[in-house]
């Protein structure tokens, strides 16, 4: 890899457009109307087109009037609107007159407008905005947030001010081509699709992003978050939108991904979690949820409909692969994971951090406790995953230059199949996924507890996977020959794959093998109540909760490692 | 329709010309062949292979030629020249060709003779839709594959075949140019299942001309076409395909007719080998080539690999290329424990 690679020092970088009021999004702001109205419509003539004719659409609306009313009985939250079992007790009634006014051509309601005031409330819903003058607020005022909470140890504010502090910078590392990131920004519109781990996932994305000069982008945040006053000031202000898990529904999806697709069209980087909700198990996302994933694909179609090619805006996918030492919410994910594998199929989608004070409090013990954790940048690559070049330029695997164009092209004109594009949305997760592994970052928190794990999986190889985790903790030991042992071999594995570009190392994986030990162990330890592994004075390691060892031996899940402890 | 559209085919063997002329009928036809003997041939005689070849059909020996003129375009060479044709299609390719092979072998990285199960990575087994997508830009990728005998559809006899690909588009596009009276295109998403289906049926087939060579009758075939069905059921899902590919078209109805057929190639170098003559004089006195003896081998690195259930292919791999005459081998398969009937259905 040859690239620049930029110094702490040079952190932050200059934005790529000076003026905030000519971002993107900031621009979709100042056309908030003529934008919201643009996603209305597109969403009804779809839905019309798609019942055209048949029954379908008032069923349709019979099943999003179902499933409102479930959700409004079984799931309320603080976020709700007041007024909302009224608006869909009106959309019954009318919905019932409907069938009575039934074969006259002088109905005074149609299904259309029935669909197109849902359409319209839920739009409102989502939409977000962008308020430089907050920007500039929060631009000025997190910096300061982030480098005291970063540096401190709970009760040491004053450390704070010591000139030796570690910078941010040095504390979280970003690595990947930055300078091609930017050059692709100010060309066409960029998705970040990031992995997720933790609701810290978010906040260091939009930090990260900041830094590298990028102009904010839009993402969609649960809507559970709204309700936090402080919370929600900042990113309804920043270019959030609202996503409301519950509502699962055919008209609200719909909505919602016409609404991201739109916002890509009018050049608005977008941050996508392609996973849908943090990893349950601790490993690197495999499978990927394909619906945002999809609306990148079909605006780079439609930029290709609304300009001949050389003017067509691209759109440009960048993985970011972030690594924590160790994850705030571990043990409660994990918990859900085995509740989820173990058939338990439903989970709760709740609304943790429901006040200010508890997300701060969260932020606070992330940020104070957190000795390094990493963000790296995977090869930018356009909606097919073909990697692109500075200028734009798409090159597939063998380097032919390619034109993204003629992907949407049959027998020599540019056609609509949704088939089509939802085949290239699973080749594009695919190529996603692959860099996620190729670009991860391994660290010696990871490293310790995969080895630490699969000894001690092999010991008892003859129980599976639910019933070892249930073996009380104590019972279990691991020998320092063993684990050292298995540390150097992995890590030899590990130094071979790094060479073949198959994934990145931390610099503290070069340390000897009982250093990468005791580094790992401490990172891990620094929040855990009960330590996922420790050394006895006896000379052996034991763990506190196998279930978290567990979790963090999945980071390294996926990469074959197993036979080399 | 408004003018006709160009399509373009890969090889000018006995099943492209076949081909050829079907798509001949809906489409202007440009053929591909590589011998220049051949296109004379075909240009002096309109005749290839026991083919009369359409008048619509133009020949070329030019690669870049297709690529200009053809969105629409079907290979159909044999496995072992596949992949040194399409490195050298691949410059001209673009992401708007769609391409549907006819192709029914499997392409190894490896030698096949020296290759050991243990060191075997199924990686290096490739299918030739994995090989277009791996050697060119062309994403938009299917197979054709079915009860499909070139003599029979020379005769313009009726017939059907399957298209399969992750794309509903190329199976229409396929769909359209193909589809005529007397022969009907299906449609399959599991282009994989597809292809495994009509690879593995080769080696049933050689077992099936075995049988007749033998003086065997038809309780015999039915046995073996039933069997054989299921074998490759179990060796498909172990690949990762799925198992209803192999109760359609390109399954069980390329079996019967290719295992009831002597004019399928792969039936009747088995039918020989049955009657006394030696596998080398067989292959030596083909003019084409049959698939069934390398998917013989592949199929056994495979299964040796996998370890899916297939006595039948492990019997003839001891038949052909281990000295093993046919009677014992046949007594060994009648020993093999039997399961419940149409047990592969529950895999």
């Amino acid at each position: 890899m040859s690239y620049r690679v930029f110094t702490p020092q040079d952190y932050p970088l200059p934005y790529i457009i000076e003026d905030t009021t000519q971002w993107p999004i900031a621009r979709l702001t100042t056309d908030s109307e003529a934008f919201t109205a643009a996603v209305q419509q597109s969403v009804l003539d779809k839905l019309v087109a798609r019942y055209h004719g048949s029954e379908g659409l008032k069923h349709e609306l019979e099943r999003v009037l179902y499933q409102e009313r479930i959700r409004l009985t079984q799931t309320p939250w603080k976020a709700d609107p007041k007024d909302e079992r009224q608006f869909w007790n009106n959309i019954k009634s009318r919905i019932v007159k409907l069938d009575a006014n039934a074969g006259q051509p002088d109905a005074m309601t149609t299904e259309e407008d029935i669909l197109r005031e849902i359409v319209h409330r839920y739009t409102h819903e989502i939409v977000g905005q962008f308020n430089p003058a907050a920007f500039k607020f929060a631009r000025g005022i997190l910096p300061i947030f982030f480098g005291r909470v970063l540096n401190a140890a709970p009760g040491k504010w004053f450390k704070t001010l010591s000139a030796n502090a570690k910078t941010i910078h040095e504390k979280i590392p970003i690595t990947g081509d930055i300078e091609h990131i930017r050059s692709l920004a100010r060309k066409g519109t960029v998705i970040v699709v990031p992995t997720h781990f933790s609701n810290m996932d978010s906040i260091m994305v939009g930090w990260v992003l900041n830094e590298i000069g990028l102009p904010a982008f839009t993402y969609g945040a649960g809507l559970n978050l709204f309700s936090i006053k402080l919370l929600s000031y900042f990113m309804s202000n920043l270019g959030a939108y609202k996503v409301d898990r519950r509502k699962k529904n055919g008209v609200y999806l719909e909505t919602l991904k016409t609404y991201s697709r739109e916002a890509i069209e009018r050049g608005a980087h977008s941050i996508f979690f392609p996973g849908g909700t943090r990893s349950r198990s601790g490993s690197l996302e495999k499978r990927l949820k394909l619906g945002l994933l999809g609306t990148a694909v079909e605006a780079q179609k439609n930029n290709f409909k609304k300009f001949p090619d050389d003017l067509a805006p691209r759109v440009y996918v960048v993985p970011l692969i972030i690594n924590y030492h160790f994850v705030l919410e571990a043990e409660s994910l994990i918990n859900d994971y085995l509740k989820e594998t173990g058939k338990e199929k439903f989970i709760r989608e709740n609304d943790d951090y429901s006040t200010s004070f508890a997300m701060v409090k969260f932020i606070f013990k992330f940020l104070s406790a957190s000795s390094s954790l990493a963000m790296s940048f995977g090869t930018p690559m356009d909606v097919l995953g073909n990697n692109v070049d500075e200028n734009g330029d798409s090159y597939n695997h063998l380097s032919q230059k390619i034109s993204v164009r003629n992907y949407f092209m049959n027998h020599g004109e540019l056609t609509d199949n949704q088939q089509r594009e939802e085949e290239y949305t699973k080749m594009l997760g695919e190529k996603i996924v692959a860099q996620y592994f190729k670009h991860n970052v391994v660290l010696t928190s990871h490293l310790v507890c995969f080895c630490a794990f699969e000894l001690i999986r092999k010991k008892y190889n003859y129980v599976d996977i639910f019933t070892l985790l249930r073996t009380p903790a104590e019972d279990i030991r691991i020998e320092e020959k063993d684990l050292i042992a298995a540390i150097g071999r992995v890590k030899d594995q590990l130094k071979e794959m790094n060479k073949n570009n198959e994934v990145l190392l931390s610099l503290e994986l070069r340390f000897t093998d009982e250093k990468v030990i005791e580094h790992g162990m401490n990172n891990i330890n620094l929040y855990h109540s009960r330590s996922p592994l420790l050394r006895a004075s006896d000379g052996y390691y034991y763990t506190e909760d196998l279930k978290l060892l567990y979790y963090y031996h999945n980071r390294l899940d996926g990469y074959k490692l197993e036979k080399y402890v | 329709m408004s003018e006709k559209r160009t399509i373009g085919v890969i090889g000018a063997g006995s099943f492209g010309s076949a081909i050829a002329n079907l798509l001949a009928e809906n489409n202007k036809v440009l053929l591909y062949e590589r011998s220049d003997a051949v296109r004379e041939t075909i240009l002096r005689d309109r005749k290839n292979r026991n083919h009369v070849m359409h008048e619509d059909i133009e020949v070329t020996g030019s690669l870049e030629e297709v690529a200009a003129r053809c969105y629409l375009i079907f290979p159909a060479v044999p496995s072992q020249y596949f992949k040194g044709m399409i490195i050298d299609f691949s410059p001209y390719l673009r992401p708007d060709h769609i391409m549907i092979h006819a192709t029914k072998g499997f392409h190894c990285e490896f030698d096949i003779d020296t290759m050991k199960p243990e060191d075997l990575k199924l990686k290096q087994i490739k299918t030739m839709s994995e090989l277009i997508r791996e050697e060119t830009c062309v994403v938009r990728v299917g197979c054709l594959a079915g009860p499909n005998l070139a003599a029979e559809l020379a005769e313009h006899q009726p017939a059907a075949t399957v298209i399969a690909s992750r794309f509903d588009e190329v199976i229409h596009e396929g769909q359209h140019a193909l589809r005529s009276d007397r022969f009907q295109v299906y449609g399959n998403r599991d282009l994989l299942g597809i292809e495994l289906a009509g690879v593995l049926k080769n080696y049933v087939a050689l077992a099936s001309g075995a049988l007749s060579g033998l003086g065997y009758g038809e309780n015999a075939r039915a046995l073996l076409i039933t069997r054989g069905m299921g074998e490759m059921i179990y060796i498909g899902k172990s690949l990762g395909a799925d198992k209803r590919s192999f109760l359609g078209m390109a399954g069980i109805g390329d079996l019967i007719a290719t295992c009831s057929s002597p004019k399928s190639r792969n039936y009747s170098v088995g039918y020989r080998v049955a009657k006394g003559e030696k596998l080398e004089d067989v292959l030596a006195s083909m003019t084409e080539v049959a698939e069934g003896i390398r998917t013989l081998k592949i199929g056994k690195l495979i299964v040796d690999h996998t370890h899916a259930n297939a006595p039948l292919l492990q019997m003839l791999n001891k038949v052909f290329f281990e000295g093993m005459d046919f009677d014992r081998a046949i007594k060994m398969l009648m020993r093999v424990h039997v399961a419940a009937d149409a047990e592969y259905l529950d895999l």
